[in-house]
């Protein structure tokens, strides 16, 4: 596998872990919130303080301190959402987004201020110390699939059916006795959890942990990545990503100038983001799996003699 | 602004209604309109190039001193357009038959509609005078200092948070906190360091909206049951 895929590859898995998390959010509660770059960016300043303060280069006690941090931040985001919804609540969440991204800039000891923080290593997991493409693509590969698995069984089991009715009729399952704002607490404190853990292993492999990498720009693009791939289809966000980190590579390649390549590129993204909105809703993977069930439905249609 | 209302209202027709009528909810709608904002700035980009725009006439921001303050021909412009603006809109919705036809369908869109208020068409007007007025402070903000492809986000926002923080259908409010917005960030500088001030505007605005969900003046129902 050439090193570009293997770069490739990695970004999916990164950017698809963080989207699982926001999935949780907007595809299964049905509140749109536009500040995982911020928990995303938590987890990498997190990696960048342990690297220079605490001198560890190990992944779990970065997940540790980051983890709860970003899930305490998403946890006050979701009492926001316990007042304001709708519209009201997606400019709140981008207000948080910018309060904690300054404070995350004029933060120098964490943060490196504008100038950000250079020359981190690669993280180590439990003896595994990843030194090449190939090996973060495992460690990568490995954290993505297991926090798929994680999320799919907590979405079957009976608390992820208590959120798909969260997003479905919040007053029907209040009525039934449930309380929606413990649920939406503790979605946004799941859903807060796994930008932050892709947020240090993206500071790991590229090395660098920069304010402005975790701009809304990116809070953008990873509702995008969960919108266009299929919000509340667990591997819809990962789709997503995967379309997304493609696209700009596939751009990138064509020879066309930077500035051109650049607007081609956003031009692409808002188009595909328009599209999916406007004629696919439920996103590619619920696109694909409407057209599955149309040719399974047409291959079991009865022949007219069986009608007879 | 002629180019803005025509923009505003091809969104409209296009996108949000077809959106609306498919019962998108809000969030939807949002993310189209940040996908046709990033569509719209790449083909302008590709067509204007992606550097800062300046419009500025020297003679227009020279400062004279009136009464110890530096005051410039463009700032004597941005209050009388903002009076225009404000003056004009509020004349309009106070004061005649569209104006109360428009606050009529917002206010109850089903009872507008049975007393005869043609609903699309005011929709469409209202929408693409919103528009048109929007690129008004765009311009102001050309002839100050720079305009750059994605400096509207920011405006944007602060306009979005003093409408909610003013209470969505109000007029008054959102001027009111509009103004706010703009005292708070300026006077916040001089307080603390200027690179907080955007900070300290969000968080004014926001403690507003999670103590008044409805805003300070509002007539609005989008606050949650919860």
């Amino acid at each position: 596998m050439s090193a570009a895929t293997q770069d490739l590859l990695i970004l999916i898995a990164i950017f698809g872990t963080a989207t699982l998390g926001l999935d949780l959010i907007v595809g299964y509660t049905g509140i749109f919130s536009i500040n995982q770059a911020l928990l995303f960016g938590i987890g990498a300043f997190t990696y960048a303080f342990c690297v220079n303060h605490l001198h560890t280069t190990s992944l779990l006690s970065a997940w540790a301190l980051a983890v709860p941090v970003a899930a305490a931040l998403s946890a006050c985001i979701a009492l926001v959402s316990f007042r304001v919804s709708g519209d009201y609540f997606i400019v709140a969440s981008f207000g948080a987004q910018i309060i904690g991204l300054q404070v995350l800039y004029n933060w120098d000891a964490v943060s490196g201020g504008p100038a950000g923080v250079f020359g981190l290593p690669y993280p180590t997991l439990a003896g595994f110390e990843p030194s090449t493409l190939g090996d973060y693509l495992l460690l990568a590969g490995a954290v993505c699939g297991l926090a798929y698995l994680v999320t799919t069984f907590v979405l079957l089991s009976p608390y992820g059916r208590l959120l798909r009715a969260l997003g479905e009729d919040e007053q029907a399952l209040a009525a039934a006795g449930f309380d929606p704002r413990r649920l939406k607490l503790s979605a946004f404190i799941l859903g807060g959890s796994l930008p932050a853990i892709a947020g240090v292993l993206y500071a790991g492999y590229i090395g660098i942990a920069q304010v402005n990498d975790y701009s809304l720009d990116i809070s953008v693009s990873l509702l995008a990545m969960v919108v266009v791939g299929g919000a509340g289809r667990t591997v819809g966000g990962i789709l997503g990503a995967a379309l997304l980190v493609l696209i700009p590579h596939v751009l990138d390649r064509s020879g066309l100038s930077s500035a051109t390549s650049g607007a081609i590129k956003q031009a692409v993204f808002g188009a595909l983001l328009l599209a999916v909105v406007m004629f696919m809703p439920s996103g590619i993977s619920g696109g694909v799996a409407n057209g599955l069930r149309y040719v399974r439905r047409l291959m079991r249609r009865p022949s007219t003699e069986e009608l007879r | 602004m002629l180019a803005g209302g025509l923009a505003t209202l091809l969104a409209l027709v296009a996108i949000y209604r077809p959106l609306v009528r498919r019962g998108a909810n809000p969030g939807i709608t949002f993310v189209s309109s940040l996908g046709l904002s990033i569509l719209l700035q790449a083909l302008v980009s590709l067509a204007f190039g992606p550097g800062n725009r300046t419009f500025a006439v020297d003679a227009f921001t020279r400062q004279h001193d009136v009464l110890g303050f530096g005051v410039s021909q463009l700032h004597v412009a941005v209050l009388a357009a903002t009076a225009l603006v404000i003056g004009g809109l509020g004349y309009v919705l106070d004061h005649t038959r569209p104006g109360h036809q428009v606050r009529a369908l917002i206010s109850n869109p089903e009872q507008a509609q049975l007393v005869g208020i043609r609903a699309g068409i005011l929709g469409a007007l209202a929408t693409g005078a919103v528009g048109a007025l929007s690129v008004v402070p765009f311009v102001f903000q050309g002839m100050s200092s720079s305009v750059v492809l994605t400096g509207g986000t920011q405006l944007t926002l602060f306009a979005i948070l003093a409408v909610i923080a003013g209470g969505v259908g109000s007029l008054r409010g959102a001027t009111i906190t509009g103004f706010g917005i703009g005292v708070i960030g300026g006077v916040s500088g001089t307080v603390v360091p200027g690179e907080w001030s955007t900070s300290v505007v969000f968080v004014c605005a926001l403690a507003l909206i999670v103590a008044r969900p409805h805003g300070l003046m509002s007539t609005a129902q989008n606050v949650s049951a919860a």
